[in-house]
């Protein structure tokens, strides 16, 4: 890689636009072009802290690592049910330890066994070490080096290798890196005098911010250097190497790092079942859930890529372990069926998720009604009013799950906000609480008709029968894919989106559509953005 | 004294950035402290869902010390004189507010605070942020756990799900700590270095000096490049960076006694319930042996509590069960848990009664515990009268007892907890829900 020179430039954007915009009114299908749409202003921070799924991508690309030490790391606080939220990402004293062991380790690893994938020359003196320092360096903290840095870094190689030998020193300075906040956060916080209202990102920065939400890991070679040469400062550079990371495979890490939180399968592999009334639940059940859920996710991103194809591809990854659905893998390892008919059509109606939004002892139209409203058009129910009597519908071996939910609709503390949660809820009620289809329950044939009753879009409120139309409903809907849109961005810039972003969100919302819902331009769409390429000046935030 | 300064001064005092409250709550008395007295400690138990009342309130009561314990109480029989049974608190800051009302009673419970608004999806749906202050127990690490090696510990057993749910320890507003699930990491949190031979400790601990250092230069470079408000926050990262290399290289790295590594354990699944409850209680209580730190909370399942208990033969969702009606024979299973978590208590003080301190007492006369829940009764989300009970002796209050109050808030018994380690707090979290300390304590 050539040396790039690099000083922290810093930009404010020449148009001074007002920081806030006032609240726009949604255009009805039109378009805003993109340099209406300023970066809104945010509480927060420019330090990303790296997520545990981005320490170990990390240090797999930077130092070929494959133990994953960052498994070991505090876990996440999740804001809407995401792991990146750059204010509430916080080291704590357990972490400063895990860190250090992690870098102890990864050290001994990489120099004992691939050093020559950091030392980038074998004369073992000084100007090796400086190379060491200014060309590893870059990679590790995604930018080149200060002056101040590097010497720093070189005082503790020197003092290292007077006390022991030249790799060792070059372990110990490794591990220095590692624990340097240089590499633990993502630096996207560029700062301005005031009264400039918003600074844009300098190459290196915009670099890491697409590397990580696209590909979920550190930069590439090639996405440096085009920060270093200065290409990543102009929208046609930024698009190319957007294009280029979008066109790789690994495209999909970034993606699939989304969808993983948004389903929660960390939560799909710990749900348990009673045995009493479903004898055929084992730990490995849910093990299977969860992995048959991802390839399902994987295989329509890599295969359709939108959002119509996740919730309609007849589509069902299953092995030995999930032989209760029906065709089934001799052997643990999955196989990609396609099921006749149409009980498996769809994300909604894979075992995993239907299980998992279910209760130990039965389906859930709760659980999976809150989802749909909540995920997937953004119409979170209010919760319930303090000091009502919750009373459970009582469990039956004669009525319906339905029948007994009906006394949510004629108790009014219930009534008010179940009136909504149970309609798209019931739609799932052919799946039991381990997702198996069924035609009746307790001898009585299944209700599914329900809906979406109080969607703000008129098309989402559609009456539907059973799920499989329910996710046709919800494929064609705008507010679905706003909903969406506004949850993927909200990943990419570690933040909630708040009322602020409504133009981008507008505008990312019309070319998703426009596209057929393809999950690409969506994330295409994101990284072109203002909010992306800039961030308000920090010294603004109050 | 400007904002910045102040932050400074609270930054120093315990690790980490503590709420302003407890500035005021920290000098005087400890600088008075005694060294050689026992250490004084705190644990704080949270128990989800709130509890089967019908069984929980003692009954007999002819005077505070006159009663009978209750059946859910039962475990605790052999520990009575040191228990104080709460009534009439009430965790009125959790009736409103953003969140549903088990998120808010948890981030309430030893906070005092609201949550913040935010995005997050309670159970039922509904969006909360975390909570708006710090906990008593990181307040507490000010007063009473500054000078040992681990500033506090947060644990908890398949509180899984990791957002306002599952979380019960704030290190400050919109700070919270998440705990941790595996003894197999409580384990190396507490003895780090533990089995590492002397002549190979000294060479660790000058490379580690050299690389901390080498850290801290690396961090405070970073600073001078960062807004105001990430200068801040690098200054927490640089506070928590010097005490790590304080506590590696500077304090002694033995244990009293020689700790057994637990291992690999399946700690999300729930038939090793009692096992990591039994694993993580040990490392606690190892922990306050030897000094290792002086505060800690423990989690027994996360708000939204969507488990089952095979140990306790609990086939059915738990957080279902506590909306069930009072009668319903669903709900008694709820008491079954209950009456379980007495005497898991009962198990915390007996062995604190075996921890022998130097001046003869054992620590169970200088530790307070506190076991209470998000909210009170689970079938109605209700906030008052919650089920709060105390055990030992170290705030100083008079146990033994069942007492009852008249609708105080339980931000008054919080700030009372401060006041019992040394503080001197007139008020504790949201102050619109505090009116002081409880009298009829100490």
């Amino acid at each position: 890689m050539r040396p790039a020179t690099w000083a922290l430039v810093v930009v404010a954007f020449s148009a001074c636009r007002p920081t806030m915009l006032p609240p726009h009114t949604l255009p009805d299908g039109g378009t805003v072009t993109p340099d209406e749409c300023s970066p809104a202003a945010t509480r927060g921070t420019g330090l990303r802290l790296l997520t545990r799924a981005e320490y170990n991508n990390t240090v797999r690309d930077l130092l070929g690592d494959a133990t994953g030490p960052a498994k070991d790391f505090p876990r996440e606080p999740l804001a809407a049910g995401l792991d990146n939220n750059a204010a509430l990402l916080k080291v704590s004293s357990e972490g400063v330890s895990r860190y250090l062991e992690a870098a102890e380790a990864l050290s001994l690893d990489v120099v004992s066994n691939r050093r020559d994938r950091i030392v980038p020359c074998n004369t073992r003196d000084l100007p090796c070490a400086n190379r060491f320092i200014s060309e590893f360096g870059l990679r590790a903290y995604r930018r080149p080096l200060a002056e101040e840095e590097r010497s720093d870094l070189r005082t503790l190689f020197t003092t290292a290798q007077t006390a022991t030998d030249f790799d060792t020193a070059v372990g110990w300075t490794l591990q220095a890196m590692l624990q340097a906040p240089q590499f633990l956060y993502r630096e996207e916080a560029p700062i301005a005098a005031l009264p400039a209202l918003t600074v844009r990102l300098d190459g290196f920065e915009l670099a890491a911010r697409l590397s990580y939400f696209l590909w979920a890991t550190t930069p590439d070679e090639e996405l440096l250097i085009a920060a270093a040469s200065g290409t990543l400062d102009t929208p046609e550079g930024l698009t190319a190497q957007a294009q280029r990371l979008l066109a790789d495979p690994r495209a999909l890490d970034g993606l699939m790092r989304f969808f993983s939180l948004w389903l929660y399968l960390d939560g799909v592999q710990t749900v348990e079942k009673d045995t009493r009334v479903y004898p055929q639940w084992s730990h490995a059940l849910s093990a299977a859930w969860r992995r048959s859920l991802e390839l399902y996710v994987l295989d329509v991103l890599q295969k359709e890529g939108t959002l119509s194809g996740l919730l309609t591809a007849n589509v069902l990854f299953t092995n030995d372990t999930m032989s209760l659905y029906g065709a089934a893998s001799p052997t643990g390892d999955f196989v990609r069926t396609q099921p006749t008919g149409s009980q498996r059509k769809g994300l909604l109606v894979q075992p995993g998720f239907l299980a998992f939004k279910a209760l130990p002892d039965s389906s859930s139209p709760v659980r999976r009604g809150i989802f749909v409203l909540d995920r997937l058009a953004c119409q979170p129910p209010p919760p319930p009013p303090a000091g009502a009597a919750i009373v459970p519908p009582a469990p039956s071996t004669s009525a319906t799950t339905r029948e007994r939910f009906n006394a949510h609709s004629t108790d009014p503390n219930c009534y008010g906000c179940h009136q909504f949660i149970d309609p798209p809820g019931f739609t799932f009620e052919h799946y039991d609480g381990l997702g198996r289809w069924r035609d009746d329950e307790n001898l009585h044939p299944i209700d599914a008709t329900g809906g979406i009753v109080n969607a703000k879009e008129e098309g989402l409120r559609t009456p539907v029968d059973g799920a499989q139309a329910l996710q046709q409903v919800l494929a064609d809907s705008r507010q679905v894919h706003d909903c969406l849109a506004k949850q993927v961005f909200s990943f990419a810039l570690g933040r909630d989106a708040i009322e602020a972003d409504r133009c981008t969100l507008t505008q990312v919302g019309d070319r998703f559509m426009n596209s057929g819902g393809n999950f690409k331009e969506l994330m295409l769409a994101i990284a072109q953005s203002n909010a992306f390429r800039a961030n308000t000046n920090p010294e603004l935030t109050p | 004294m400007t904002r910045l300064t102040r932050r400074q001064v609270l930054r120093g005092a315990g690790g980490v950035l503590v709420g302003l409250p407890a500035l005021e709550a920290l000098a005087p008395r400890v600088a008075r402290a005694d060294p050689l007295a026992p250490p004084k400690r705190f644990i704080g138990l949270y128990h989800p869902n709130g509890v089967f009342t019908p069984q929980w309130f003692p009954t007999g009561v002819t005077d505070e010390s006159t009663f009978t314990l209750s059946p859910i109480h039962q475990p605790l029989a052999p520990w009575k004189e040191h228990v104080l049974i709460t009534s009439g608190l009430d965790m009125t800051v959790a009736v409103s507010g953003p969140g549903e009302q088990h998120q808010r009673g948890l981030g309430a419970f030893l906070t005092g605070a609201k949550l913040d608004t935010g995005n997050f999806v309670g159970n039922d749906g509904s969006r909360a942020g975390y909570a708006l202050g710090p906990s008593v127990d990181q307040t507490l690490v000010g007063l009473i756990g500054q000078t040992t090696r681990i500033p506090s510990l947060q644990l908890a057993v398949h509180a899984l799900v990791p957002n306002v749910s599952g979380v019960v320890s704030y290190a400050g507003s919109n700070q919270p700590l998440l705990p941790q699930n595996d003894p197999r990491l409580t384990f190396r949190t507490l003895f780090m270095d533990s089995g590492t031979p002397p002549t190979e400790l000294d060479r660790l601990r000058a490379r580690r000096r050299s690389v901390l250092d080498s850290v801290q230069s690396q961090l405070t470079t970073l600073q001078r490049r960062v807004s105001t408000a990430d200068k801040a926050r690098l200054d927490e990262h640089l506070t928590l960076v010097r005490a790590l290399e304080k506590r590696l290289t500077a304090l002694p790295a033995g244990t009293c006694t020689k700790p057994t590594d637990p291992g690999t354990i399946a700690f999300e699944n729930e038939d090793q319930i009692p096992t990591v409850v039994q694993l993580q209680l040990d490392l606690l209580l190892l922990a306050f042996r030897c000094d290792l730190t002086r505060v800690a909370t423990m989690m027994f399942s996360d708000a939204l509590n969507h488990i089952t208990l095979p140990h306790l033969d609990i086939r059915s969702d738990v957080h279902n069960l506590t909306h069930y009606g009072d009668s319903d024979p669903q709900r008694a299973q709820v008491g079954k848990r209950d009456t379980w978590q007495a005497g898991v208590l009962a198990g915390i003080l007996s062995e604190l009664n075996s921890i022998q301190e130097n001046d003869g007492s054992t620590a169970l006369q200088h530790t307070l515990a506190l076991w209470g829940s998000d909210v009170s009764r689970g079938n109605v989300h209700a906030h008052d009268d919650m089920p709060f009970v105390l055990a030992g002796h170290g705030a100083g209050f008079r146990m033994g007892r069942f007492v009852k109050w008249s609708h105080r808030f339980h931000n008054d018994l919080l700030v009372s907890i401060i006041n019992g380690f040394g503080g001197s707090l007139s008020t504790y979290g949201e102050p619109t829900t505090c009116t002081g300390p409880l009298s009829n304590l100490a």
